[in-house]
């Protein structure tokens, strides 16, 4: 991990941080438009678009494999079909 | 100096002036968890109003990536290390203590440390009303500098390039912060002024500076801790975030004289954005007003926190933080109101489900809610907690009371044909 060198103008570029979970942040960006009802489709296109720079990070540093099972394991987790009692 | 009653530090404060409060205050609450930093807002802002010769490096509104970028750079970590050389030399630590958290006028319990105001008041030199900086041309002019990296079209009309950013990379936790002027309750940058040439409107608390008075002193771009005042070079005078006033005095016609939002409001592609006016009393409290959905979402639900409230400006932008982010970061950011807020958006409550169902359902300004209760469509454990939706529908009332909006919690969906561009 590169050391912030604080004569450095740009100090804050690219230098790691501890704590944080990026499986976590991951997870929460697929929920949160998973959950204004975009399709498996449109989330992958979410990540795999460079315009998108957050979730194309995780994309380029996960790979497409990791995003498509993310996808799945939370819309299996919100999916009305699989949920513990069923519609009301 | 006076002191003014602030209640996101749960007490009183030095302020040069004495209170006095408009009747309703110009607020808003961001969603971080959602933004994608496609930064439509921004571009929205500056096309209706800062295009002109003299405002190229003005960005009213801006969204950076934190925890690396700012607009002008890095201007949060130089205030909150200004703010700690003062402490330190004074001995004094800038805590806040939650366990005196009490009603409406403690919220967030007690911030024990010092403002902006009275951090400038303990130096030595006292020639700042408020804490402050002015950030030089070179950190005003590139906002986004190395946070994203922007895709070009490689020449071809409508073809967007698919090659990766080549920057380097955050290897790291991030998310993106919606920024613009939070129409303070206690305004630095009213209070650096030495023309008196920066007001607070009694109507709905938009912080303006009159374009007649000002002579550019830039007292304002210096002491404002948010950095939001601009000085425009062609025209001598500095300028900021107007709130799109015209738009909240219902001066559009799309509306007929009912309030509406503010363009980077409306613009929202992510739906994050909710913004509206909350009724003050002569104290300077909000007003209880239980359906006006802003008061909701920061009085009753605590779901939204300010930006900052150590600065001691009062001020009246709030946030849903990023759940995946360290906590010490969000502290720090958003107060010790960081854990109670996660804690309630990540299991929303019915009333919170359908409340941000209203997050940029109309143009329109929405002064009061109504919920009309569905049936339950979902109960399942999430993450070990059991949690259930319901498909309640929520109707929202303009000014004067007309319906301008229903909404259901389960939208109904439309999918737009593929042949339009932007259907992705």
């Amino acid at each position: 991990m590169k050391q912030p060198q604080l004569n450095d103008p740009h100090e804050l570029i690219g230098v790691g941080l501890p704590d944080g979970d990026g499986d976590y942040m991951a997870e929460c960006l697929t929920e949160e438009y998973l959950l204004l009802g975009w399709s498996d489709q449109q989330l992958m296109t979410l990540f795999m678009r460079p315009c998108f720079s957050m979730t194309h990070r995780i994309y380029l540093d996960r790979g497409h494999d990791y995003v498509a099972a993310l996808i799945a394991r939370v819309r299996g987790k919100w999916s009305a079909n699989e949920m513990d009692g069923g519609y009301a | 100096m006076p002191d003014v009653f602030n209640w996101q530090l749960g007490r009183k404060m030095n302020y040069p002036y004495a209170e006095k409060h408009p009747r309703s205050q110009f607020a808003f609450v961001f969603n971080i968890n959602r933004c994608i930093a496609c930064q439509t807002c921004t571009m929205a802002c500056k096309s209706t109003w800062t295009f002109s010769k003299g405002q190229e490096y003005m960005w009213w509104n801006n969204v950076e990536t934190k925890p690396y970028g700012g607009y002008p750079q890095s201007w949060d970590v130089r205030l909150l290390g200004l703010l700690d050389d003062a402490h330190r030399k004074v001995g004094r630590a800038a805590q806040w203590d939650p366990n005196q958290r009490a009603g409406a006028d403690r919220p967030y319990g007690v911030y024990d440390g010092m403002t902006i105001f009275e951090a400038a008041r303990s130096g030595e030199k006292r020639d700042q009303v408020a804490l402050g900086y002015e950030p030089t041309d070179q950190e005003w002019r590139f906002p986004n500098f190395y946070e994203d990296a922007a895709t070009g079209s490689e020449n071809v009309p409508d073809k967007l390039s698919m090659k990766p950013a080549t920057l380097p990379a955050h290897g790291t936790w991030f998310f993106y912060l919606q920024r613009l002027c939070n129409h303070c309750t206690y305004p630095a940058c009213l209070s650096a002024c030495p023309r008196g040439a920066i007001y607070k409107r009694p109507e709905d608390g938009i912080v303006l500076i009159d374009q007649g008075r000002c002579r550019g002193y830039r007292k304002c771009v210096g002491q404002c801790p948010y950095k939001k005042p601009m000085f425009r070079a062609t025209t001598r005078v500095s300028e900021k975030c107007i709130a799109c006033y015209p738009r909240i005095e219902g001066k559009d016609p799309l509306t007929e004289n009912e309030p509406m939002e503010t363009r980077c409001m409306a613009a929202c592609v992510g739906k994050i954005r909710l913004q509206g006016l909350v009724k003050i009393g002569d104290d300077g409290k909000w007003l209880e007003d239980r359906y006006n959905p802003l008061y909701y979402l920061v009085r009753v639900e605590k779901v939204a926190l300010p930006l900052y409230p150590q600065f001691g400006t009062e001020p009246n932008g709030y946030y849903i933080p990023p759940r995946w982010v360290p906590r010490p970061y969000l502290q720090q950011m958003f107060g010790p109101g960081v854990d109670e807020a996660i804690e309630k958006y990540t299991y929303p409550s019915r009333e919170l489900l359908a409340v941000l169902a209203l997050f940029r359902a109309s143009q329109k300004i929405v002064f009061r809610y109504e919920i009309i209760e569905g049936p339950k469509i979902f109960e399942r454990t999430i993450n070990g907690k059991k949690w259930s939706m319901y498909n309640d529908t929520i109707v929202g009332f303009s000014k004067s009371g007309k319906e301008i909006v229903r909404v259901s919690v389960e939208e109904p969906k439309y999918v737009r044909p593929d042949k339009h561009y932007n259907s992705i």
